[in-house]
C-alpha cells in the first residue's frame, strides 16, 4: 500500500479551532456555533478534510502561525475520529434545539475533551477506535497505522 | 448583584477543564507509577542507565517513518548515556497491556534508577523528548 500523510498541524489547528468555537459557543450560550461546528465536522468529513482546513490554508498558514508538519500517517483514522465526534454534536445539538441543556452541553464538553487531549498530548482517541475496530476487520485499512 | 449568566459559564467550563486535566494528571501519573520499577523486567535492560522504551507494531507507520528515526538521532546526539528499547506490542501484548499501553507509538522514559518518569502516548516531537531526557541525565 502506498504510504499516505497527513498534515499534523492542519489536524491541531482544527482541533484548537473545534475547541475555541465550542468553548465560545457554550460561555456566550451561542448554540448556533454549536450547531455550525457539527455541521462543518461533518461536512468536512465527507470532503475527507479537517473541517476547519480553510482557517490554516488562508489564516494560520499564510500569517506563519503554523507551518505544514507532514508525517506518514492514516488520514481515514482522523476522519473517522472528526467524524464521530460531528455525531457526539450533533445529538448534543439535537438536545439544546429542544430545549434539554445538561444532555446537550455534556456531549459538547466530551467533544471539546477529547479534542483537547488530541491537540495537548497527541493522542487521538477517535482514531484509538477505529485501528481497534480495524483489528476485528471493520475498515479494510485500520490495520496499516497504530494499533 | 447578580452575576452575568457568561461569567457564570466561564467559570464553569474553568471548573470542567480544571477536572478534566487533573484527571488527565492523575491518570498519567497512575499509569508512571504503576510502571515504575517494571523496566528492571525487560530483556536486554541495562541497569543503572537512562532509557528510552518504545512500544510500537510492525503495522504502525509513524512508529517507523518519524518516531523511530528521530529517536535515533537523539541517541547518535546523546552517545552512550542512554539506553533505547523497542517492544513490539503485537508480539507482547500482555506485556503491552500491563504497562498500560492503549496505543502505538507510546514512550517510556525511565531515570537510570529504573523509576519510569515521563510516558507520550502517540508520537512526541524532538524537541520535547531531548528537553525531557536532559531532565534525566
Amino acid at each position: 500500500m502506498n504510504p499516505r500523510f497527513v498534515d499534523q498541524n492542519a489536524l491541531r489547528t482544527n482541533q484548537a479551532v473545534i475547541i475555541a468555537f465550542l468553548l465560545i459557543g457554550f460561555i456566550f450560550d451561542l448554540v448556533g456555533l454549536v450547531y455550525f461546528t457539527a455541521f462543518a465536522m461533518l461536512v468536512g468529513t465527507l470532503f475527507s478534510a479537517p473541517a476547519f482546513k480553510p482557517i490554516y490554508q488562508y489564516l494560520v498558514q499564510p500569517l506563519g502561525i503554523a507551518k505544514p508538519e507532514v508525517m506518514q500517517d492514516d488520514p481515514n483514522a482522523h476522519r473517522f475520529a472528526q467524524f464521530i465526534g460531528g455525531l457526539f454534536l450533533l445529538a448534543g445539538s439535537t438536545f439544546l434545539y429542544y430545549g434539554l441543556s445538561l444532555p446537550g452541553w455534556t456531549l459538547t464538553f466530551v467533544v471539546i475533551g477529547l479534542a483537547s487531549i488530541n491537540l495537548l498530548t497527541g493522542f487521538c482517541v477517535g482514531c484509538f477506535f477505529y485501528f481497534q475496530l480495524g483489528k476485528i476487520g471493520f475498515f479494510k485499512t485500520a490495520n496499516q497505522s497504530p494499533e | 448583584m447578580n452575576i452575568p449568566d457568561f461569567l457564570l459559564r466561564f467559570v464553569l467550563a474553568l471548573l470542567v477543564g480544571g477536572s478534566a486535566i487533573f484527571a488527565y494528571s492523575y491518570w498519567i501519573n497512575m499509569n508512571l507509577s504503576t510502571n515504575s520499577h517494571k523496566v528492571h523486567k525487560l530483556t536486554g535492560y541495562q541497569h543503572g542507565k537512562a532509557g528510552i522504551i518504545l512500544f510500537s507494531s510492525p503495522t504502525c507507520a509513524p512508529c517507523k517513518t518519524v518516531q523511530k528515526p528521530m529517536i535515533e538521532r537523539i541517541l547518535s546526539k546523546m552517545g552512550n548515556s542512554l539506553q533505547f528499547l523497542e517492544i513490539d506490542a503485537s508480539l507482547q501484548p500482555d506485556l503491552a497491556n500491563e504497562w498500560g499501553v492503549v496505543s502505538v507509538p507510546t514512550i517510556y522514559l525511565v531515570e537510570p534508577s529504573g523509576k519510569s518518569r515521563f510516558v507520550h502516548f502517540g508520537l512526541v516531537n524532538e524537541k520535547k523528548l531531548t528537553e525531557q531526557l536532559k531532565e534525566l541525565l
